[in-house]
C-alpha cells in the first residue's frame, strides 16, 4: 500500500529540498512505495512535509492548496528545516509567516478555518542531515 | 579519513561551569535564538535549537569559551520545549541599592581581570547608577 505524502516547499532556498531528496531515495531504497504530490489531490494525507518559512508570495497559495476539498485531514506534520520551524534568518521579516505555525495562526485568527493534523515533528537544522529525516519519515511511514 | 558530517558544524552547547553570563551570544546572535529570563533569582540563559542557524557566531564571540561546538547536527523533536537548551546563573546584586547587577561569576571574572592589570577598582560589586553616584561622591 503506497503512503500518501503532501510535499510543500513555501519559498525555502531549496537546501532542505535537496537533503529531501536523499531521504527519499533512501525509503525507496528500503521498499516504501510512496506517492509524493506537490498539489492536494485527495482529503486526508499520512504526511505533510513543509520547508521554507512560509514567505507572503506563499501564503495565498497555500491556502488555496489545502482548501480545495473545503477541508483536508492530515496525520503528521513534519517540519524540516529551522525556518519551517520557527522562521530561521526570517524570523522578524515582514515578507515571511516566521514558521508554519504562525501561519496555521494566522488561518484561525484571520479566516477562521483550522488545519487538523494528530502530530508535529520538528527537524531543525539548516538544512537538516538526511538520515534524521529519514529517520522521521521511516518511523512514521 | 574523516567522514564529511564531521566538519559540519553542529548545534551549540553552553558548559554551565565556564559560563559567565555577558550576554555576548545573546547580543551577537543573528536570529535571536538565544534569549535570557530571570526566575526566582537566576538567570535562565536558553538557546532555541528550532530558530539556530549553527552559524556558531556565539562560540566565536565567547571571551571564555564556554559554548562549544558538538557533532550534533539535526536535532529532532515532537514538542517545542523539547528543542529548547537551557542552562541556569546564580546571579548577584548591587552592594548599595540592592538592584541586580548580574551574574556572581562576572562579577568574578572582572576582578580577576582587574587584578591581571594590577588596577584597583572597588566599585565593582556596585550597579551602574551606583557606580556613577560614588565616583561623584569622591570628586564633589
Amino acid at each position: 500500500m503506497s503512503r500518501r505524502i503532501l510535499y510543500v516547499n513555501t519559498g525555502s532556498c531549496n537546501g532542505c529540498d535537496i537533503e529531501l531528496l536523499v531521504a527519499f531515495t533512501k525509503l525507496i531504497e528500503e521498499g516504501r512505495e510512496l506517492e509524493v504530490t506537490h498539489e492536494v489531490k485527495s482529503d486526508s494525507y499520512d504526511v505533510l512535509i513543509v520547508t521554507g518559512p512560509v514567505t507572503a508570495q506563499h501564503t495565498c497559495r497555500l491556502i488555496r492548496e489545502l482548501f480545495k476539498f473545503r477541508k483536508v485531514y492530515i496525520k503528521n506534520l513534519v517540519l524540516v528545516g529551522v525556518c519551517a520551524c520557527d522562521g530561521g534568518i526570517w524570523y522578524d521579516s515582514y515578507a515571511t509567516m516566521g514558521g508554519f505555525e504562525n501561519f496555521v495562526r494566522y488561518l484561525r485568527d484571520v479566516y477562521g478555518v483550522e488545519l487538523v493534523y494528530d502530530r508535529v515533528y520538528y527537524v531543525s537544522g539548516c538544512p537538516p542531515r538526511p538520515d534524521e529525516i529519514f529517520n522521521v519519515l521511516y518511523s512514521l511511514l | 579519513m574523516q567522514s564529511v558530517a564531521f566538519t559540519l558544524r553542529g548545534v551549540p552547547e553552553v558548559d554551565e561551569s565556564k559560563c559567565i553570563l555577558c550576554l555576548a551570544c545573546r547580543d551577537s546572535c543573528p536570529v535571536d535564538a538565544i534569549t535570557v529570563e530571570h526566575v526566582n533569582g537566576k538567570a535562565r540563559l536558553m538557546i532555541n535549537y528550532a530558530r539556530c542557524i549553527r552559524c556558531l557566531v556565539c562560540a566565536e564571540r565567547c571571551p571564555v569559551g564556554a559554548i562549544k561546538v558538538t557533532q550534533r547536527h539535526t536535532v529532532v523533536a515532537d514538542s517545542k520545549s523539547e528543542l529548547t537548551y537551557s542552562i541556569e546563573k546564580k546571579l548577584t546584586t548591587c552592594e548599595k541599592c540592592g538592584t541586580t547587577t548580574g551574574s556572581v561569576d562576572y562579577v568574578n571574572y572582572v576582578m580577576e581581570k582587574l587584578r591581571e592589570l594590577q588596577v584597583e577598582f572597588k566599585l565593582v560589586r556596585q550597579c551602574g547608577k551606583c557606580r556613577v553616584r560614588s565616583i561623584h561622591e569622591v570628586f564633589l
